[in-house]
């Protein structure tokens, strides 16, 4: 079944870049994105942010806390390398869509090895190979192309997105092999990818607690800016960096005149 | 055409008497540009090194002038009030300036607690607008690489800190846009109050 639906999903990775090579949607124009007054429904995704603020609290970090309790992190790491792989034909379609196509042919061979030798993905010998990990999706991708981001948005369960990222979980989903398995074997499965996946923010998410003064916009921001440091593949124009310094100069001189 | 000759080899020999003070020059001043940033490193590194929870004062003492020192705190306080900055008398701004650095003390002091092989490492530097750079460095650590950005601009003749980006993240941006939203819902005085509360907070859990 598996097997079966591995086929289907590489399929639909082949159709996508034979799309994408014909159409030449793989473009190199990325707009930077306007980081701020871009929550134009702020009441309601705080409402939102609430809720699964109250639910984490209450349910997924206990969960995730409990979780790395009793399983050793070996075991941990071995939970993240299968879900990482599972979802890795979505970072392959992406890379290509993107026109990296060095990249994408890397991924592939990535996806493959971690597939085969790496038993289901289990093991991460790619890396070991020095076949390192990409992190893209249909968003990044839209942002290449030269789609606006949209507005902010705070999602129940899946926390922060942009109305351009949301696009990302038709292909995310459709090319994940899971989709295809049953419910009997999907739901214990993806129950275990959400604690897994809590567990691995743990960290991250008390340094957040410690460090935000109002965690909403502490979230809200750290989310579009590590967007926007993926869409440009960690080297976003210098120049968004300095922004402020030069505002408040400008400002300075305002005042001084 | 000896004299052409001649005139060419003057000046083919007065190029490379200058060159190496130029490039002397250079080097000199690419070295004080990332001073701070790898005064700041290697204090982080004495930092982590001793340890845990009870040697908490001990860092914050270590840090204290380093941070005074590298970071232009005065000009990154006034950025991340913003425009509410001109409508604070000058001892509101000299207490927040205050409140800021010891902000940025403790935090480093509570971050940077323990010592695992960490290891800092300058990549790159690009020039900015006004004559600012970005220092682009890493911090390798056992299972992860955080890639550490430092725009630096001189102060009264002294290069300084003004903004970090941390894998991506600004800071500066950061600290700015949640500032903002509490000085307009409630005022500068609660920002204030939270400040030295999330400073006692560092201190209690440490």
């Amino acid at each position: 079944m598996i097997s079966r639906s591995i086929f289907v999903s590489i399929k639909l990775v082949i159709l996508s870049i034979v799309i994408a090579f014909f159409t030449g949607c793989a473009g190199n124009n990325i707009k930077q994105d306007v980081v701020h007054n871009t929550d134009s429904i702020e009441p309601a995704n705080r409402l939102f942010f609430d809720v699964n603020e109250s639910l984490d609290k209450n349910i997924f970090k206990p969960a995730a806390e409990a979780y790395v309790s009793v399983t050793p992190k070996p075991i941990r790491t071995t939970v993240t390398n299968f879900f990482n792989n599972i979802t890795y034909l979505n970072v392959v379609l992406n890379s290509f869509l993107q026109g990296k196509w060095k990249q994408g042919i890397h991924d592939s061979l990535r996806f493959f090895y971690n597939s085969t030798i790496g038993i289901g993905g289990l093991f991460d010998v790619s890396t070991a190979l020095e076949i390192s990990a990409h992190d893209e999706d249909f968003g990044q991708t839209l942002a290449v192309w030269g789609v606006d981001q949209g507005s902010y948005l705070y999602l129940p369960f899946f926390g922060p997105n942009t109305v351009r990222n949301t696009t990302n979980f038709v292909p995310s989903t459709l090319l994940n092999p899971l989709f295809y398995a049953s419910g009997i074997v999907l739901l214990p499965v993806t129950a275990l990818n959400a604690v897994n996946t809590r567990a691995n923010l743990l960290e991250a998410s008390n340094i957040r607690d410690e460090a935000a003064l109002d965690p909403y916009v502490f979230t809200r921001e750290a989310y579009l800016q590590q967007r926007e440091h993926l869409i440009f593949d960690g080297n976003p124009p210098v120049s968004k960096y300095d922004d402020f310094v030069l505002e408040t100069e400008q400002e300075s001189s305002l005042i001084i005149e | 055409m000896n004299k052409i000759f001649v005139l060419t080899n003057r000046l083919f020999l007065s190029y490379f008497l200058f060159l190496p003070c130029h490039v002397f020059a250079a080097e000199m001043n690419y070295s004080s540009i990332i001073e701070p940033v790898l005064e700041l490193h290697k204090t982080l590194i004495e930092a982590m090194k001793l340890g845990e929870s009870e040697q908490f004062e001990k860092r914050v003492e270590l840090l204290s002038p380093v941070i005074k020192r590298s970071f232009d705190t005065s000009l990154i306080a006034r950025i991340i009030i913003g425009r509410a900055w001109i409508n604070l008398d000058e001892a509101q701004q000299d207490e927040f300036i205050n409140l800021f650095n010891e902000l940025t003390v403790t935090t480093y002091a509570d971050r940077f607690n323990n010592y695992n092989q960490e290891i800092f490492s300058t990549k790159s530097t690009e020039t900015l607008k006004n004559e600012r750079y970005l220092i682009r460095t890493e911090l390798k650590a056992a299972d992860d690489t955080v890639a550490l950005d430092y725009i630096v601009q001189q102060t009264d003749s002294q290069w300084k800190i003004v903004n970090v980006i941390a894998n991506g993240i600004s800071d500066l941006s950061l600290k700015r846009a949640e500032y903002a939203k509490i000085i307009k819902v409630s005022g500068f005085s609660a920002l204030v109050n939270k400040i030295t509360a999330q400073i006692a907070d560092i201190k209690k859990n440490d």
